[in-house]
């Protein structure tokens, strides 16, 4: 992200947020939650999707699923290399498997939470994201 | 010629009634559908009967007067050897009363097959003449079981999705993100969300059970105190036992309860039972939660004053899906799951759980888990 872009957005304190999930119907939930919220959303339905969207510009934070088609969260934790390091981008899993090996996995390549989707709900969603940036180092 | 004399023909009597035994038992062993072995007294096959033969690979003339646990090996799941002494057969005489096990039998090829076994010693006067095993292949079985498994597993996770998109758009309608909703909208949402939550905790139950009967469940093992992790449990359901009026009591005889066990699902083991205490009992009644040490295990006692369980319902108590009858068990929601996870989760700790309970007086649950960690840990 250029010097112009950084300075704009923490003027305005607007975060940028990128869902990707492959169900609609989660998706656009999650898009509603935030952007209500005040949040800059991005929504992509797979790991590609995701990657195009976010080649040029890093988001502040990353909701991320891991069973998508075309490229799933693994592959695109496996592929993504922010160009922002400061602050890092904040990539936080939501899934519905809870896997200890995979669990494991997404820690090993950089994820900084996982949360199982069954159990955050529009309130408890907002919250993990305010906790999340509000953590993030400058 | 003189005709025999009284004692002759008595004597003759007898043994025709015996060569009649003989010739009963014979056609009783050799109907068994089962797999079946008979040794004498140092261990060596006597008898086996064809599905015992052909389950194993061997021939007759292979096994007879061969020594048996030497002949035919015996592995456990992860495929280790099981040493002489620890034989299902060895025990049997050892200990002079029958002994049944699920183990795998090396067969002549070298491939192994899984048995169910039954063996009892063959005792006159109390001196073991032999033994008599009785097994039957279970591969089918246990096929069955991991596509049993793997199904559910399937299945709850492909159900949690549209259960977790409901959750979203209830929680959307009721947490303010879609304008303001009347108090008579509001009570039938809340409903609805409630029926929902309800949904996911079956289907998270279904999960954990389809994972800890696939033998999924690796247990991490580290040094918890148990008198922290029980304080911990108590402080977070503290408004729980609050709105029931209960109050919880407790006692710890040493101030530090040391053991190697998996603290996550120890600590839902815990959480489940003492659930379950508050859930069974009235309002305004004590729990008493106890703890004490002996030099090899962690005891944990849990005593309530509730509903208590009927003697002929204890042996369903720990069984899947089991729910029993009482005064309270319609209003307490429950998915009849956490008494069968819990048992296994002791189980893979070699621990053991019991109760004592009298119906309208209370319960009380004892779990007793090792203090530390055996060889046998080392082998999963």
């Amino acid at each position: 992200m250029d010097t112009e872009s950084k300075v704009r957005l923490m003027a305005e304190k607007i975060h940028s947020i990128l869902i990707v999930e492959d169900d609609v119907m989660l998706n656009e939930a999650y898009e509603l939650i935030l952007k209500q919220a005040g949040y800059n959303v991005k929504v992509a339905f797979s790991g590609k999707e995701a990657l195009d969207l976010i080649a040029k510009d890093d988001p502040h934070m990353i909701i991320l699923d891991l069973r998508m088609p075309v490229m799933d969260g693994i592959e695109f934790l496996k592929h993504y290399r922010p160009k922002t390091k400061h602050p890092t981008v904040s990539i936080v899993v939501f899934s519905n498997y809870d896997m200890p090996e995979e669990i494991e996995q997404v820690y090993e390549l950089g994820a900084e939470r996982y949360v199982l989707k069954a159990w955050a709900s529009p309130r408890e969603l907002l919250k993990i994201v305010n906790d999340t940036l509000v953590g993030q180092k400058a | 010629m003189h005709s025999p004399n009284k004692s002759q023909q008595s004597l003759f009597a007898n043994l025709l009634l015996l060569e009649k035994e003989q010739a009963e038992s014979e056609a009783l062993f050799l109907s068994i559908g089962d797999g079946a072995l008979v040794t004498d007294s140092k261990g060596r096959v006597a008898r086996i009967n064809k599905p015992a033969l052909d389950i194993l690979g061997y021939k007759a003339k292979d096994l007879i007067g061969r020594w048996y646990p030497a002949t035919v090996v015996a592995e456990d799941k992860a495929g280790t050897v099981i040493p002489y002494l620890e034989r299902p057969i060895t025990q049997a005489f050892l200990t002079g009363k029958p002994v049944s096990a699920r183990i795998y039998y090396r067969k002549k090829d070298g491939t192994r097959v899984a048995v169910s076994l039954n063996v009892s010693p063959i005792l006159l006067d109390d001196v073991p003449l032999g033994a008599i095993e009785v097994f039957r292949d279970i591969s089918q079985e246990i096929k069955l079981e991991k596509a049993k498994d793997e199904f559910i597993s399937l299945a709850s996770h492909q159900l949690r999705t549209p259960a977790t998109g409901v959750k979203q758009y209830l929680g959307i309608v009721l947490q303010g993100f879609a304008g303001d909703v009347t108090d008579t909208q509001r009570d039938m949402l809340t409903k609805a969300y409630e029926s929902n939550e309800r949904q996911l905790r079956i289907i998270s139950d279904l999960l954990k059970v389809a994972q800890v009967d696939a033998g999924k469940v690796a247990l991490r093992r580290t040094k918890v105190d148990v008198n922290t992790l029980i304080e911990d449990i108590l402080k977070e359901q503290q408004s729980v036992f609050a709105g029931r009026h209960q109050q919880i009591v407790f006692e710890r005889s040493h101030p530090e309860l040391l053991a190697y066990i998996d603290r996550d699902t120890i600590r839902m083991m815990l959480e489940n039972i003492i659930d379950n205490a508050s859930k069974y009992s009235p309002h305004h009644t004590v729990i008493i939660i106890s703890t004490d040490g002996s030099a090899d295990d962690a005891c944990i006692t849990v005593a309530d004053q509730g509903v208590g369980i009927r003697r002929e319902d204890r042996s369903k108590l720990f069984e899947k899906f089991s729910r029993l009858e009482n005064s309270m068990s319609l209003k307490v929601g429950g998915t009849g799951i956490g008494l069968y996870w819990a048992k296994k989760i002791v189980d893979l700790h070699r621990g053991t759980i019991t109760l004592a309970s009298k119906v309208n007086k209370g319960t009380r649950f004892t779990i007793r888990l090792p203090k530390e960690l055996d060889i046998n840990d080392f082998r999963e």
